[in-house]
């Protein structure tokens, strides 16, 4: 048994998505070393199930041929809220699984992440999330743009005190860019220190991270190539984001997750702030 | 050290008797010279240590000689090694007897040259060609010392003995310095770290900025020192070095002045992947039948390749492609240089060394005794029984 639950979240479906999902798919079908496949826990809404998703994953949960791996994929329909913080938590909420991790839907593992999960659940049992190295990908050039969460391992970064390869909470005020997509975590810490937050925008992975520290728990990076992120994908959640938000709510998101994290709570974060005109500066003087 | 008082050709008998004797029971003293390098860590001091405790297991009576009181044991030795009673030489006691045997680097020819008349058998420890050749006079080898035995910490430093000291003729025993059995596979997961051991800052400096320079993406690899994490860093004792080289998957290692290559083999015993500059001189282990043996961690005869070496090397292993043959070859290897082996070729060296001394005492012996009694006429052809007894004891 792995031991992991794959919580896929899938807000919407059609043709490029399919096209995205299979990939996925064959890269969990694609796991080296393992005896079992890790289950996966689809979490959809009413939108994907409108156009066609559940008649599609059948090509995945029935073998071709014999000897054909099946993909053992549990649907979800999402009834509440629809945002990807509640998606996750709701998939969690139906894991039976001691860890679980999250695929977004245009993403892929690397055929060799579980296999390592595997070997440092055995060396690291305490520790409560596991990150890997991400490579992130143009979604229009499929180039390499960056590799993310990497900077764990280094000594500059976790600074002289911090032991490497284990993220800490003094270096993550200093610098934020962490991804969940392909994270391995334990269930019980992440129900815990209550979840994902969906009234948090554009900062809530940090805002999670921070607050996952901050209770106590442990992160690793497991420095394998585990995960292949898509950006720039037209219409993502972030690169909306990052087309549409100001400079001045950047800001304030990261200011949000830095106070929210000593809460558990999703608290109403009130946002009135945003609404007040930016003051401008005196003019100068006329010479 | 004093030497015994000078006998007559009786009391040489009876001395040739008790060495015989000395030399049967092992009551006989083995004594290493030990170079004092302070508290700078030396494999070529470790050695020392390494023999005398091999000896020592074997029932001899071995003593470390340093050079004055003040030389300290060497807190990078295990302590266990190091049990032995050290006596300095500036104001030494000891009685040495022609059936004892003195142990000398390579570096110290000042001592041959001074024990030269001392009845004791003296051989060379040759861990160094660098060290040698620093240490001896042009045109002068070890033989202008009275020396005739060599024990060598490679085969390759047989070859460079027997091709450069072509005027003297040397007994060469070689044996294969082991990796002490401490340095194991314990960690089941590598750190994406790079060990670095090099002779030279310089050359380390240039193919970390080079690397950093030409690889951005890998701008947050670690490079560590194998030193103690402390401020300021201090030197690891071997065990603490084994363990942290354990844990990382590669290591860089540049040493040009190398006459073996000791590092490449710890690595390879931990299953970190030594990324390595060739020395002046190749070491044995990755030749075999004049051909390069594939798979032994990664070498280089250029210091610049040595950053992209390391790239690829990272990107195999972070990818999980590192071929499972390099950690097989770099088993077999290492397989060689293992505590249990070099004991036994040590034992059978020292034991040669010591039994020749004994052959030449029991042949003197029987001369002496042929010998006819000082009333009768010499035999001629008996004669050179007593310059061989000469030659022992004096």
């Amino acid at each position: 048994m792995t031991n992991i639950t794959i919580i896929l979240p899938v807000h919407e479906f059609s043709e490029t998505v399919a096209g995205y999902l299979r990939k996925g798919f064959t890269s969990i079908k694609s796991q080296k070393g393992l005896d079992t496949l890790p289950p996966i826990i689809l979490v959809y809404t009413h939108f994907a199930e409108q156009n066609g998703l559940l008649d599609f994953l059948k090509e995945f949960t029935t073998p071709v041929e014999p000897t054909d791996a099946a993909l053992q994929i549990t649907t979800v329909k999402n009834e509440g809220k629809t945002d990807f913080c509640s998606q996750i938590n709701l998939g969690v909420k139906n894991t039976t699984t001691e860890y679980f991790s999250i695929l977004e839907y245009d993403d892929e593992f690397s055929t060799i992440y579980f296999k390592n999960v595997l070997k440092h659940f055995k060396v690291y049992p305490d520790v409560g999330m596991f990150l890997p190295f991400t490579i992130e990908v143009d979604d229009k050039t499929g180039s390499l743009v960056q590799i993310v969460n990497q900077t764990i391992w280094s000594k500059g970064y976790v600074g002289e005190n911090g032991v490497l390869g284990f993220l800490n909470s003094r270096s993550l005020n200093d610098y934020s860019f962490y991804t969940l997509g392909g994270a391995v975590i334990k269930k019980s810490d992440f129900e815990a220190v209550g979840g994902l937050k969906a009234n948090i925008k554009l900062s809530f992975t940090y805002e999670f991270i921070l607050r996952f520290l901050e209770n106590g728990n442990s992160v690793f990076c497991i420095a394998k190539f585990g995960y292949k992120h898509v950006i720039n994908r037209a219409g993502s959640l972030f690169a909306n984001f990052g087309a549409t938000m100001p400079m001045k709510e950047r800001k304030f998101w990261f200011e949000v997750a830095k106070r929210e994290s000593h809460f558990i709570n999703d608290r109403y974060i009130d946002q009135s702030s945003l609404l007040e005109p930016v003051q401008s500066l005196p003019a100068e003087p006329v010479a | 050290m004093t030497q015994e008082p000078v006998m007559t050709e009786t009391s040489n008998a009876d001395k040739l008797k008790v060495s015989i004797q000395n030399l049967k029971e092992k009551k006989n003293k083995i004594m290493f010279f030990l170079p004092d390098l302070g508290a700078v860590p030396s494999g070529a001091v470790y050695e020392i240590y390494s023999h005398a405790t091999i000896l020592k297991s074997l029932g001899y009576d071995v003593k470390i000689l340093i050079e004055t009181e003040k030389s300290q044991v060497p807190e990078f030795v295990e302590p266990e090694l190091t049990q032995f009673e050290h006596v300095p030489m500036e104001n030494a006691k000891l009685t040495v007897s022609p059936e004892d045997l003195l142990i000398i680097p390579e570096i110290f020819t000042n001592v041959m040259e001074q024990t030269k008349n001392l009845p004791c058998m003296r051989v060379v420890l040759l861990q160094s060609i660098d060290n040698a050749l620093r240490a001896l006079l042009p045109g002068i080898d070890w033989s202008s010392f009275g020396i005739t035995h060599i024990i060598t910490t490679s085969k390759l430093l047989e070859l460079f003995v027997n091709e450069f000291f072509v005027s003297a003729r040397f007994n060469v025993h070689t044996y294969n310095v082991p990796v002490p059995d401490y340095f194991q596979k314990r960690a089941e997961v590598k750190r994406p770290v790079v060990s670095v051991f090099v002779r030279n800052e310089g050359d380390l400096e240039k193919v970390v900025k080079l690397f950093y320079q030409k690889f951005p993406q890998f701008r947050w690899i670690t490079f560590e020192p194998m030193q103690t994490d402390s401020k300021p860093p201090k030197h690891l004792r071997r065990r603490d070095f084994a363990d942290k080289l354990d844990k990382n998957f590669a290591a860089i290692w540049i040493d040009r002045m190398a006459s073996h290559a000791q590092f490449p083999l710890e690595c390879m015993r931990v299953g970190t992947i030594p990324i390595c500059l060739k020395p002046d001189i190749t070491p044995e282990y990755i030749i075999k039948d004049d051909n390069y043996i594939q798979n032994s961690g990664v070498w280089s005869s250029d210091l610049y390749a040595l950053p992209a070496l390391l790239a690829d090397t990272l990107r195999k292993f972070l990818d999980d492609e590192v071929p499972q043959e390099l950690y097989d070859t770099m088993d077999s290897i290492s397989a060689n240089y293992t505590s249990s082996v070099a004991k036994e070729q040590l034992t059978t060296i020292y034991g040669d060394i010591l039994n020749e001394r004994l052959e030449l005492f029991e042949k003197t012996l029987e001369s002496l005794n042929q010998v006819p009694p000082s009333s009768e006429t010499p035999v001629a052809t008996e004669a050179p029984a007593e310059s061989m007894t000469d030659q022992l004891l004096n």
